[in-house]
């Protein structure tokens, strides 16, 4: 994609993912992945984050006869989805606004 | 160039660059960065993440909230001091190599105290000489006061080295602590 994210929207994104269903590492960075060129350097600090911030949490299952850490999101982060939502979609109308011609000062 | 790096390779010089991070965050990192390579393959992970040092720079200055590439900052912390941590490799100082540099430490101590007393000795016996023989005075007494000058020297030296070794472990001690709270 030719727009950059912030990583404050791939914090929404990721929530969002998690917010249908856990997941791993591995599946969540290749979803992002398909919006942006974000590497896997910059993708784990902001999961370690959110896990600090206690929006997730995890654990280990088996997979394979490896350890795969799955996330989940906990009831903090989903009132913290429902604020990065608005404000996502305030935020697109804006944009929309502006760029459709709808909106100007 | 080190391109040829393998994954066993690649994980242990990252490895090595994280472990400035505090224990928990850097026990997290290696674990996520293991199961990225199992899951992405050698190949692919490598492409992607560059040099060890590349990667590590990048996690550490994204977990410090130091990013150039994402415009917000993540946490406001006032950590200044990290501006380039992997120039100066940490390194752990094993008990034993610390227990060496105690006891050398110790012997030229105790090498230069020798020194000075001798030195004292000499000194003495060479003005008492001095009424028996001029020159033999004077070359007793110059030997004292060059040793007891080379012992001077040897004191200052191991001890404002010591000072500095253990005020820069202090300091890192310091600066670990602080930034782990500075995660929080």
């Amino acid at each position: 994609m030719y727009y950059p994210i912030s990583a404050l929207l791939i914090e929404c994104l990721i929530l969002s993912i998690l917010d249908g269903k856990e997941s791993y590492g591995y599946e969540i960075s290749q979803t992002i992945k398909m919006v942006s060129q974000i590497k896997e350097s910059t993708l784990y600090p902001i999961l370690r984050k959110l896990e600090n911030s206690g929006y997730v949490t995890t654990y280990v299952r088996e997979y394979q006869g490896r350890k795969r850490k799955y996330y989940i999101i906990t009831e903090l982060g989903r009132e913290q989805l429902v604020f990065l939502k608005t404000e996502w979609q305030s935020y697109r109308d804006m944009i929309d606004g502006i760029i459709e011609g709808r909106i100007r000062n | 160039m080190k391109q040829e790096l393998n994954r066993a390779e690649y994980l242990s010089q990252l490895d090595k660059y994280l472990k400035r991070l505090p224990e928990p965050d850097y026990e997290n990192a290696m674990e996520y960065f293991t199961e990225y390579f199992e899951e992405a393959g050698e190949k692919r992970a490598i492409e992607e993440l560059g040099t060890p040092k590349e990667a590590a720079e990048d996690i550490l200055n994204n977990l410090l909230g130091r990013n150039p590439e994402t415009e917000d900052e993540l946490e406001n912390d006032t950590v200044n001091e990290t501006e380039n941590v992997l120039d100066k490799p940490r390194k752990a100082l094993p008990l034993i190599y610390l227990l060496f540099l105690c006891l050398a430490a110790a012997s030229l101590l105790a090498a230069s105290l020798s020194l000075l007393w001798m030195g004292g000795r000499y000194l003495v016996y060479g003005i008492m000489a001095f009424s028996n023989s001029l020159p033999g005075a004077c070359v007793m007494a110059g030997m004292g006061v060059f040793e007891i000058g080379g012992g001077f020297l040897v004191f200052a030296g191991v001890t404002t080295l010591g000072c500095r070794i253990l005020s820069r472990r202090a300091q890192m001690g310091g600066k670990l602590i602080i930034r782990g709270r500075n995660k929080k």
